[in-house]
């Protein structure tokens, strides 16, 4: 099965406001995906979808090639804007939840906290976390169980140049690793360092998707494509 | 997955300190009430109306002070998970909806069962120690038993019922408090304009505190409403679970 990730038809509606629109996109095995569009064009609701937060108003999403998207999930790592912690619980604790509830064995929790440098932090209470730190939770929970497909919520938001620098760092490690990723972001300059394709998103319609390279051949860069799209 | 995966899973969100104070302040306070009134139901022990009142006031402070434990802790535990997003979390690594709320109720009916034990613990423990053993067996009879445990079940539920409605610990908290006075109010109201004596028995919390005014007896009427109750709150919880979007 080629195709990781299939949207056919899909809408969300929020009362009278339609937030996503009949669109129609499909991710393959290898891609890096980027959905772009500014503030409020549907990118996370297209995404909570995916991820079962949301009921679609209609159409359908299919992961993996299967309508089953709870036991998808489990083949998926999730990097979402905000990191949701239990605050409380240490990040060994938080880590141990993901386990049981992924059926990943409780070994790679240390694994995953020495890829992502907290072990020294790992009995530490989640609210005393910084940002980054917090962040670099969120990918050793990304990360427990070998995920096929890593989906990025603005994945850069609120981290300062290093934790940028780490971040795209990351997305090109997971790539060279033939992982399929999927972000949804507004920051061009970053997603046109990383991404081998792209839809742009606008008012809850996809206005143009494909291949980057092909798509910007017109065009200089990925800004100048994309604003002569949006505006 | 398995029901030990999903009780595991649980028990490790249970760790939090906030827990262990609750706990500890209900211990302390309950412990501390009931060794007052068994101390007043000895000193008072010749006159048998202060004592029937004494026992009487004994049983409603403890399925009042346990219930309102029972209350907050089931709105916090579940509050938290939607006010600090564990629970998109949680469905974002594959726990379902379904196992999040098989989840809970485990938690929600070993939560009512061990502190329904432990209540009865301290009865025992403060009645050996402060006055005789023989006062302290009187609230271990079937009836009370039966009614107060009941008792729990509905306030357990009514709470369950309230953070899944409003996904919103203060909300629920506020609505759980501001719902038993108006369960009072009514009654009373009831009272005094349409002569109607016992309205509190068809409500979701006043049936069974109606039920352990009169311990001496079980009221199987008042058992039965409260149980429709329960399922209806229980049916109605995993409906808005189910069926709503996690924001």
């Amino acid at each position: 099965m080629n195709t990781v990730i299939e949207a056919v038809g899909l809408t969300k509606q929020f009362g009278k406001k339609t937030a996503v629109n009949k669109i129609d996109f499909k991710v393959n095995r290898g891609e890096v995906f980027g959905l772009l569009g500014p503030n409020g064009s549907g990118k996370t609701t297209t995404l909570s979808m995916m991820l079962t937060l949301l009921k679609p108003t209609s159409g359908s999403i299919q992961l993996f090639g299967s309508n089953d998207l709870t036991s998808a999930l489990k083949r998926i790592g999730v990097l979402l804007e905000s990191a949701n912690y239990y605050p409380e619980l240490s990040a060994e604790k938080n880590l141990l939840i993901t386990s049981h509830i992924k059926g990943v064995d409780t070994k790679k929790i240390d694994e995953v906290l020495e890829k992502t440098g907290l072990t020294e932090n790992k009995r530490n209470k989640v609210k005393t976390f910084s940002l980054g730190m917090k962040q670099r939770l969120s990918i050793a929970a990304a990360l427990m169980s070998d995920p096929e497909l890593m989906i990025f919520d603005e994945p850069t938001n609120g981290l300062d140049p290093q934790g940028i620098a780490e971040m795209r760092h990351l997305i090109g490690e997971l790539a060279k690793e033939g992982k399929t990723i999927l972000i949804a972001s507004h920051l061009l300059s970053e997603m046109e360092k990383i991404c081998t394709h792209i839809a742009i998103l606008k008012n809850g319609v996809i206005l143009e998707q494909g291949e980057l390279k092909t798509l910007m051949q017109e065009h200089g860069s990925l800004e100048e494509y994309f604003l002569s799209k949006t505006k | 997955m398995s029901f030990i995966k999903i009780i595991r899973i649980e028990s490790v969100k249970l760790l939090r300190p906030a827990n262990f104070v609750l706990l500890g302040l209900m211990l302390l306070t309950y412990t501390a009430i009931a060794s007052i009134y068994f101390l007043m139901y000895k000193i008072e022990s010749p006159n048998a109306d202060i004592k029937t009142g004494l026992f009487k006031g004994l049983i409603l402070m403890e399925s009042g002070l346990v219930g309102l434990f029972i209350a907050i802790f089931i709105i916090m535990n579940i509050g938290k998970e939607y006010s600090d997003g564990t629970l998109r979390k949680n469905i974002i690594d594959g726990y379902t909806r379904e196992q999040f709320f098989t989840g809970k109720l485990w938690m929600l009916l070993i939560c009512i069962f061990l502190v329904f034990i432990f209540g009865k613990l301290v009865i025992l423990t403060a009645g050996l120690l402060v006055s005789h053993f023989e006062d302290a067996l009187l609230f271990l009879t079937p009836s009370v038993i039966i009614n107060s445990f009941m008792q729990l079940l509905s306030i357990g539920f009514f709470s369950f019922f309230l953070i899944f409605l409003t996904r919103n610990l203060t909300i629920s908290i506020l609505v759980y408090f501001l719902w038993s006075t108006l369960e009072a109010i009514a009654q009373k109201a009831c009272e005094l304009f349409f002569n109607i004596p016992d309205v509190q028995s068809y409500l979701p919390l006043g049936s069974m505190t109606s039920a352990l005014s009169e311990y001496q007896i079980v009221h199987t009427s008042n058992i039965v409403i409260a149980s429709l109750y329960i399922f209806l709150m229980l049916f109605t919880s995993y409906y808005l679970l189910l069926k709503r979007d996690i924001k």
